[in-house]
């Protein structure tokens, strides 16, 4: 089919930045002191990481060499074509999860880290604290529509990840897409991924406080691990349901399961994406203790290259209707 | 108004892929550039088997999906039935070439944008036959207007049952074909 790669991460970027802003919200509602450095992390990383996405769309567009500004048609040129909402879902949501991000970077407050590097890195100290006064006011101004913001925020993160879903759902020439189970089988991929992105990047994090997170993995791995069996159900029915409809749909699943993706498939869905994760999740919780300090990395790490091989193997396994 | 279409007898095709060519001549199509291929399916058993041909090109549709889901509105639906495309406003982003079930669209990775069948506009504004119909050597392939009762094509269409292809998809073909 037309769509590779390029469109591939740009979903997978899309689904899984919308992901972390809901799994954010999500922890703000249950207990913004417990999760605060999973609200921090993922309120952070949302909108650039959706926003990382337009490269590589802008990469696969015809015109994106060529003439890139033709993209403004995108936008009102024909306003019942799904790509346009997107379109429009994307940038509202980029727009508002970016000015969260701002507000989660806490310019009104000192910062702990940088006031030890005071004396050893005066430079660096005189240039932040020049940039946080400019920053201070700008982040006053907006701290009142922080919740106003976050509403709008989660009705535009489910929006794009269901988005991600229909823009080839609806796609009636190709029967492996054209299933009601695409939408929710990508929004469950998204804030599966979209949790395990925000706790990675919170593990990462330098600053001692942020890495608390591995405190709380007991509730984290519960959750994580009801998304990934949500996620092995929708993936089975759908390809059960594909597989006994059309000639079309069968030989996708054919190509999928025993065809030539089916090491992809086995290995990148199977394994990294929903046993490797599940296993060690179990794992920990037996235990009653993280496998390891930086155990979260390789099973959410997993989590994340499972999903994003679940949507380039959503575009390739594409066989078109049969028409004799 | 008129309603452009073609009527293609598969019962006459031989599969000699005439149409294909020229239309790659008409419109300057590299040869892998295909606006129009020939389809091929085998049937029966040995020592009994024979072949079968499908023609299939852009569908003209009446409720065509690449109008549909084109985001720019690059894609249009003239009023006398032909499904065009406006260059100028097309971003390549190959919706519309994932969105056709025909398959009739090909993506120009040089030009940026996809190409298909235009049902030769410029030759029929002039009153000449599409290059296919005119290349058709057993002249499977009958142009004319669906709209007009008194057409060849709308007589054909009565007298040889002819059928659209795929229509349980909904796009409403006006290309017709002779089983």
């Amino acid at each position: 089919m037309a769509w590779g790669l390029p469109i591939a991460i740009y979903l997978f970027l899309a689904g899984a930045g919308a992901g972390a802003f809901l799994c954010a919200v999500g922890a703000e509602i249950y207990s913004r002191h417990t999760f605060k450095p999973l609200v921090h992390s993922g309120t952070l990383i949302s909108g650039p990481m959706v926003a990382l996405g337009m490269p590589f769309l802008i990469y696969d567009l015809g015109m994106g060499k060529v003439e890139p500004w033709r993209i403004f048609f995108l936008f009102f040129g024909n306003p019942s074509s799904i790509m346009s909402w997107g379109a429009w879902i994307i940038s509202a949501f980029v727009t508002v999860s970016l000015t969260l991000g701002f507000l989660e970077l806490d310019f009104h407050e000192t910062w702990p880290w940088l006031e030890k590097r005071k004396l050893h890195h005066p430079k660096l100290y005189r240039r932040l604290s020049f940039i946080k006064q400019i920053m201070t006011p700008i982040h006053n101004a907006i701290e009142p529509y922080r919740v106003k913001l976050l509403i709008a925020g989660t009705v535009l993160a489910l929006a794009t990840t269901v988005y991600t879903g229909l823009l080839i759902g609806i796609v009636n020439s190709v029967p492996l897409w054209n299933s009601a189970i695409l939408p929710v089988l990508f929004m469950d991929s998204a804030l599966s991924t979209g949790l395990a992105a925000a706790v990675v990047y919170a593990v990462v994090q330098p600053i001692e406080e942020r890495r608390l997170l591995a405190h709380h993995f007991f509730s984290l791995n519960q959750i994580h691990s009801l998304m990934i069996v949500i996620e092995v159900l929708f993936i089975f029915s759908w390809l059960l349901l594909s597989a006994n409809s059309s000639n079309a749909a069968n030989e996708s699943v054919h190509m999928l399961m025993f065809g030539n993706l089916s090491l992809l498939f086995w290995i990148g869905i199977a394994f990294f994406g929903i046993l490797d994760p599940i296993l060690i999740y179990i794992y920990e919780v037996l235990l009653g203790k993280p496998l390891m300090a930086y155990g979260m990395i390789v099973s959410d790490g997993s989590v994340l290259v499972g999903g994003f091989i679940l949507r380039y193997l959503a575009l390739s396994a594409a066989v078109p209707v049969v028409l004799f | 108004m008129a309603r452009y279409g073609l009527l293609v007898d598969l019962s006459k095709c031989t599969g000699c892929a005439s149409c294909t060519v020229a239309c790659q001549a008409q419109w300057e199509l590299d040869p892998e550039e295909r606006w129009l291929r020939v389809e091929i399916q085998d049937e029966g058993t040995y020592p009994s088997t024979s072949q079968r041909f499908l023609t299939v090109q852009c569908q003209h549709c009446d409720d065509a999906p690449c109008v549909r889901v084109c985001p720019t509105g690059a894609n249009y639906k003239r009023k006398d039935g032909l499904v065009l495309i406006h260059e100028g406003r097309c971003i390549g982003c190959k919706y519309c070439v994932v969105a056709c079930p025909y398959q009739a669209r090909h993506f120009n990775e040089e030009r940026g944008t996809p190409g298909k069948c235009r049902l030769c506009d410029v030759r029929i504004q002039k009153g000449v036959l599409p290059a296919c119909v005119l290349a058709c050597p057993s002249g499977a392939r009958y142009f004319g207007d669906f709209d007009d009762p008194n057409s060849e094509v709308s007589r054909l269409l009565v007298l040889k049952k002819a059928k659209q292809l795929r229509p349980d998809l909904r796009t409403g073909p006006n290309i017709y074909y002779v089983r």
